[in-house]
């Protein structure tokens, strides 16, 4: 009799050593899908220029050369540029 | 003695099993991180307006090639994807239906509401998706990037609104 009851717990302790084996598996199973999902390149910036801060908006040194070339209406074209629909 | 032999034989089955389902849980997490595709929607349309506004201004001033007057703003010429280098050829699955949209707008300084030249190419459905697509319910609608851009002709002040449209949606929403 004791010795069944031995035998007993050594197969739980084998059941449940293979389910939390599996139940581990599962949430990074779950975890990778979740992080897949987020994984995203936000911006041009974030490629281009990494973490540098010298790169700067290819529109914003368009506009920036072409201030260079001609500043009238400086306001207008800078409310105009700025204003969103 | 026999006993024993049979339990190793058992113990040893058991970690093949074991070895086996942990083998399948990573080659199962691997598969699932790396099938999810990057969406690079926004940045395609990002790519697209910034290859747009180099082509029409250059150094702060408008490409007078592209126009068929080079003093005065008469508008842009026929083979303008051509000029700029763009092609709309996507895979033969989305021959019947264009995957990007493009709508160039040229305003002079005195008139900004009515563009004095304007351009669109592309599959104009496409334009119903910039409402909604910072909504996640419909990630899965087209992506929108629309800039505003100042060049000069001459002595003549221009202001160009780009809208660039990229869907491709099969190939970067799962």
């Amino acid at each position: 009799m004791l010795n069944k009851r031995a035998q007993l717990s050594d197969a739980m302790t084998w059941i449940i050593a293979t389910l939390a084996i599996i139940i581990i598996l599962v949430i990074f199973v779950f975890a990778s899908q979740v992080i897949a999902k987020a994984k995203e390149i936000s911006s041009l910036k974030s490629i281009e220029g990494g973490s540098s801060n010298l790169e700067v908006d290819l529109i914003e040194k368009k506009n920036a050369f072409a201030f260079e070339k001609n500043k009238n209406n400086e306001l207008k074209i800078k409310e105009w540029l700025n204003e969103n629909e | 003695m026999i006993n024993k032999k049979g339990t190793d034989k058992i113990i040893s089955i058991y970690w093949f099993v074991i070895l086996i389902i942990v083998a399948g849980g990573i080659f199962a997490m691997v598969s699932v991180f790396y099938g999810s595709p990057y969406d690079v929607r926004a940045i395609e349309a990002e790519l697209l307006t910034n290859k747009i506004a180099d082509c029409l201004s250059y150094g702060g001033g408008l490409d007078k090639e592209l126009f068929i007057d080079a003093d005065v703003l008469k508008g842009f010429k026929e083979n303008f994807l051509e000029l700029c280098k763009i092609n709309f050829n996507v895979e033969e699955k989305f021959e019947n239906e264009p995957q990007y949209y493009l709508k160039i707008g040229v305003f002079a300084i005195d008139s900004l509401n009515t563009p004095a030249v304007s351009l669109v190419e592309g599959n104009r459905n496409l334009v119903a998706s910039c409402n909604v697509q910072e909504d996640k319910e419909f990630e899965k609608l087209a992506k929108c990037n629309k800039r505003k851009l100042y060049s000069t002709l001459n002595d003549q002040q221009y202001l160009i609104e780009i809208l660039s449209i990229v869907k491709k949606t099969q190939e970067n929403v799962k």
